[in-house]
């Protein structure tokens, strides 16, 4: 159903179909399932049965009255609703000759019910709400309706959004009072994780999902074509530039931002003005990438020579005597000249991380390698690094994501141009070439080359906090 | 201890509620912006948008409409300035609220609005080929429903009506229009006027008496670098080998190893040979910075190829403060083959139409209009792509309105009417041939390659 929903939103008229309210619809609904199909119980009384039949008719009837707004959207929601609804008159029908012999009046409201209700009545009544809202509101804003509408659906989210999740763990939690305990001790884990299980699978399972399935689809998404999106990504000069560039980053990167932020703090370790020195290397980590890009293009500016160097480092190179270089052009240096932008934002992060691991070494231990007469060097080198051997390779790890991902600082400062060109940077080429069959298989690739990388720095970050 | 313990976790407590809330206003950012569309879209319950999409055909341009229309373009700055300026007197006239905004990712932003339906009502679009791909999905309202289409054929040049038109649905209008291909100069440096044949052009450009060298050439322009060169070749190839080899070779019929394109990219490269500064100035200049030298003293250099728009958005900005005719004057470049005698190539900034809502049909109806474009014209620096408009407000650019109305073969960019693989391709093969223009073979070689695979889908 999902895909049918992401099917509609192909724009062929220019106009959008209901997507949002369908992925809403389609997470409520996913909320009430289980609940509805774990719960019979409930099913045994009358009022259930009367306010069922209730709601099927008043559905019936908003169909009826709704059918423009309805059939567009909202079509496989209605037809998951209707059946489930359907099912549970059926239940009723079944429950009702048992109440009327039992009498049994003590149960309260069913929850399920009323979740199911609510979800139902939300479908329905949001798209209603927000244009009511939405015209009441800009009629405030003078006759602004776009605005009005945006207010409307802040309010309506704002109140909305907190009484649904209340509203699910409440009903959650009197749903499972009339489980036995072991069962209450079994359903209530899932039932608390069930919308952050599906706020996963909506944002992360799925579009993984979609794009390694569209890696394996042409340009149009229509035809199945194996794997040939992933032959031209391993036979592409522009690719093959790119995989070259990002095993530069990895191992470049890596080590600027590994042994410079080990260094500073090693050295900054326990001195008077340590944190006045650790501040100043830490403070370009509050520079978004693209600004430090720009930042960068100045102090690699290069003019053609009789003009002045306004560029810093120009400026110094030729205040020494020598000859200005054009950084971010030359070839061969300008892969080393966007990584040092990139280690120099960085740096600080490696250091704030080793820092911290370094003053959890116990003291004790240092000093007695100096009384039993090691050098300086030898305590760093036999028991400062094998004790920080942990945070190191969580550090590491971490530096070697981002080399992978590196895009913003290419991107912002050659736009790939030059043999600087990396594997992001390839996959939004693709992307504005209109080749997402191809971008996907980069994204794949990418995705494939990070994997294990994630999964020893989360191992490894663990075993780190199970030693605290 | 204890205070400031129960301090942090007041601070703890109102930043986890801070979080939540942030949390909340970008949910419903999210969600609420495609369910408004959707609402706007299909409901007449809004109170002031009572208008049924669709059900009027035409909108008188005095008409009180109220409402909003939203436009993306890739304008900013003084361009941006300019066509606000351009739609005032509709917003005035109509209450309408136009609601610009302006991106140089403008063909990213357009592209996945393609894909996720997100999209504004009317947008500047990147190009002819960008604009046929999304008009073949059926993203683009067909504006002979919108216009009065015989008024705007009559008005506009047959090119640009041909170039807005896909599959027999006029999909693209002209707002303002540029042509290509002039060599601009100083009349105080270079006095030799007008040259009426490019061998006089390159034997000045040889000799640069007075200047430092021939050429002034700058290709930075950030992702789109090495734009420029592709002017450069383009001219070339229509001047040298005539608007058949052109047509086939945007079409991505004709291979880029072929002498016809060796020929121009060897052309262009011999200006960069002979240009102020010489490879290494022209990779790291910005474009519209490339001239500078031409007004400095001693200058660095005799000619500049560029389009018309260095008159209005560039040489006015120069810290010699240039003026039009005194300081600097244009001729268009001369016809190399005569059996293609008057050829010119040009380009222009197309508008499309997303969402057919009244605000939008009015907002194009404004636009194409004569009265609309002289605001604009009357800035400077653009030519009308109405042929209505015929008072500019200074002599380059009434030199360069004449050139567009008299050109015999006239084309349009063909970098921008190829694939954007292809024009990226193009881009940087510009820039690695300036860079290493020993490498000619291999990049061409790389052309042939991608027009192979690019043209495919």
């Amino acid at each position: 159903m999902t895909e049918d929903t992401i099917e509609t939103m192909s724009p062929d008229t220019g106009e959008q179909p209901g997507q949002p309210e369908g992925s809403v619809g389609t997470a409520y609904l996913a909320m009430i399932g289980f609940p509805v199909g774990a719960h019979r119980w409930y099913l045994r009384h009358a009022t259930a049965g009367i306010i069922y039949v209730v709601t099927f008719a008043l559905l019936a009837l908003a169909r009826f009255v709704f059918r423009e707004r309805v059939e567009t959207g909202f079509a496989p929601i209605w037809t998951v609703a209707v059946i489930l609804v359907a099912v549970q008159l059926l239940l009723d029908a079944q429950a009702i000759p048992r109440w009327v012999r039992q009498r049994d009046r003590s149960v309260p409201l069913p929850a399920p019910l009323l979740l199911l209700l609510g979800a139902l009545a939300t479908i329905i009544l949001l798209p209603l709400l927000l244009d009511g809202l939405g015209a009441v509101l800009s009629t405030l804003f003078g006759g602004n309706t776009r605005v009005g509408r945006q207010v409307g659906t802040v309010i309506i989210t704002l109140v909305g959004v907190p009484a649904v999740l209340v509203g699910y763990i409440v009903l959650m939690e009197h749903t499972t009072w009339h489980f036995t305990e072991v069962w209450q001790r079994r359903v209530r884990p899932w039932l608390w994780l069930a919308p952050a299980l599906l706020f996963l699978y909506t944002f992360l399972v799925y579009p993984t999902y979609g794009t390694i399935r569209r890696s394996l689809y042409d340009q149009a998404g229509t035809s199945f074509i194996g794997l040939d999106n992933y032959e031209w990504f391993f036979n592409s000069p522009e690719t093959l530039t790119a995989l070259r560039n990002n095993v530069l980053w990895l191992v470049v990167f890596t080590a600027l931002t590994v042994i410079g932020g080990l260094i500073v703090a090693t050295l900054f370790d326990r001195v008077r003005y340590e944190s006045f020195a650790k501040t100043i290397v830490f403070v370009p980590m509050a520079i978004s990438f693209v600004a430090a890009s720009v930042v960068w293009r100045f102090m690699y500016v290069w003019n053609f020579p009789p003009s002045p160097q306004t560029g810093t480092i120009n400026a110094i190179i030729v205040a020494l005597g020598g000859e200005p270089i054009d950084f971010v052009r030359a070839p061969g240096l300008n892969n080393f000249a966007l990584i040092v932008v990139a280690a120099w934002v960085w740096v600080g992060f490696c250091m704030v991380i080793l820092s911290a691991g370094i003053k959890s070494i116990d003291r004790e231990l240092m000093e007695a390698a100096r009384v039993d007469g090691a050098t300086e060097w030898q305590v760093f080198r036999r028991i400062m690094l094998p004790l920080l051997a942990p945070t190191l390779a969580v550090v590491t790890t971490t530096m070697l994501i981002f080399a992978l991902k590196t895009f913003d600082i290419v991107y912002a400062m050659t736009s790939g141009n030059f043999d600087t060109n990396v594997i992001a940077l390839e996959m939004w080429n693709q992307f504005s070439f209109n080749q997402y069959g191809r971008a996907s298989a980069v994204a794949v690739v990418l995705l494939a080359a990070i994997i294990p990388v994630m999964a020893y720095n989360i191992r490894q970050f663990r075993r780190q906090e199970e030693i605290r | 201890m204890d205070l400031s313990k129960h301090g942090l976790r007041r601070f703890w407590r109102l930043l986890a509620l801070i979080s939540v809330l942030a949390l909340l206003v970008a949910a419903c950012g999210g969600n609420g912006g495609g369910t408004t569309t959707t609402a706007g879209g299909t409901t007449t319950s809004g109170a002031t948008d009572t208008t049924e999409p669709g059900s009027s055909t035409t909108t008188g341009e005095g008409e009180e409409i109220g409402g909003v229309v939203t436009v993306i373009g890739t304008w900013g700055g003084a361009e941006e300035e300019a066509f606000l300026a351009m739609v005032a007197p509709f917003e005035e006239r109509t209450g309408v609220d136009v609601q610009y905004t302006g991106t140089r990712d403008i063909n990213t932003v357009l592209s996945a609005g393609v894909q996720s339906g997100i999209l504004p009502d009317v947008a500047g679009l990147p190009g002819p080929g960008q604009m046929a791909e999304w008009a073949r999905q059926g993203a683009l309202i067909d504006l002979k429903t919108v216009l009065d289409y015989e008024t705007y054929v009559a008005e506009t040049s047959p090119a640009f009506v041909e170039l807005g038109t896909v599959d027999d649905q006029l999909v693209g209008v002209f707002i303002k229009s540029a042509i290509k291909g002039l060599i601009w100069y100083n009349p105080n440096v270079w006095t030799g006027g007008d040259l009426d044949s490019w061998d006089e052009v390159v034997a000045a450009a040889e000799a640069h008496e007075g200047a430092d060298a021939g050429w002034c050439i700058g290709l930075e322009s950030g992702a789109a670098s090495g734009w420029p060169g592709t002017d450069w070749i383009e001219d070339f190839v229509i001047r040298q080998s005539g608007p058949e080899v052109y047509d086939a070779w945007y079409q991505g019929q004709h291979p880029w190893t072929s002498p016809e394109i060796r020929q121009a990219f060897e052309a262009y490269g011999e200006a960069v040979a002979n240009s102020f500064g010489g490879s290494q100035y022209a990779l790291a200049t910005a474009f519209g910075d490339a001239a500078q030298p031409m007004f400095t003293d001693p200058p660095g250099c005799l000619f500049h190829h560029q389009a018309s728009f260095m008159a209005g958005e560039f040489f006015p900005n120069y810290p010699s403060s240039p003026q039009p005719g005194e300081d600097f004057d244009f001729f268009i470049m001369p016809t190399i083959n005569p059996d293609f005698q008057g050829a010119l190539t040009g380009a222009g900034d197309l508008f499309g139409m997303f969402h057919d809502t009244p605000q939008a049909r009015a907002l194009m109806q404004w636009l194409v209009t004569a009265e609309a474009q002289q605001i604009w014209v009357d800035r400077g620096g653009a030519i009308s792509g109405n042929t209505m408009v015929t008072e500019y407000p200074d002599p380059v650019s009434q030199k360069s309105a004449e050139a567009l109305a008299t050109s015999e073969v006239f084309r349009f960019d063909a970098s921008d009417l190829m694939p954007e693989a292809m024009n990226s391709a193009f881009w940087q093969a510009v820039l690695d041939y300036t860079q290493n223009p020993g490498q000619l073979d291999a990049i061409l070689q790389r052309l042939d390659e991608v027009q192979a695979d690019a043209y495919g889908g």
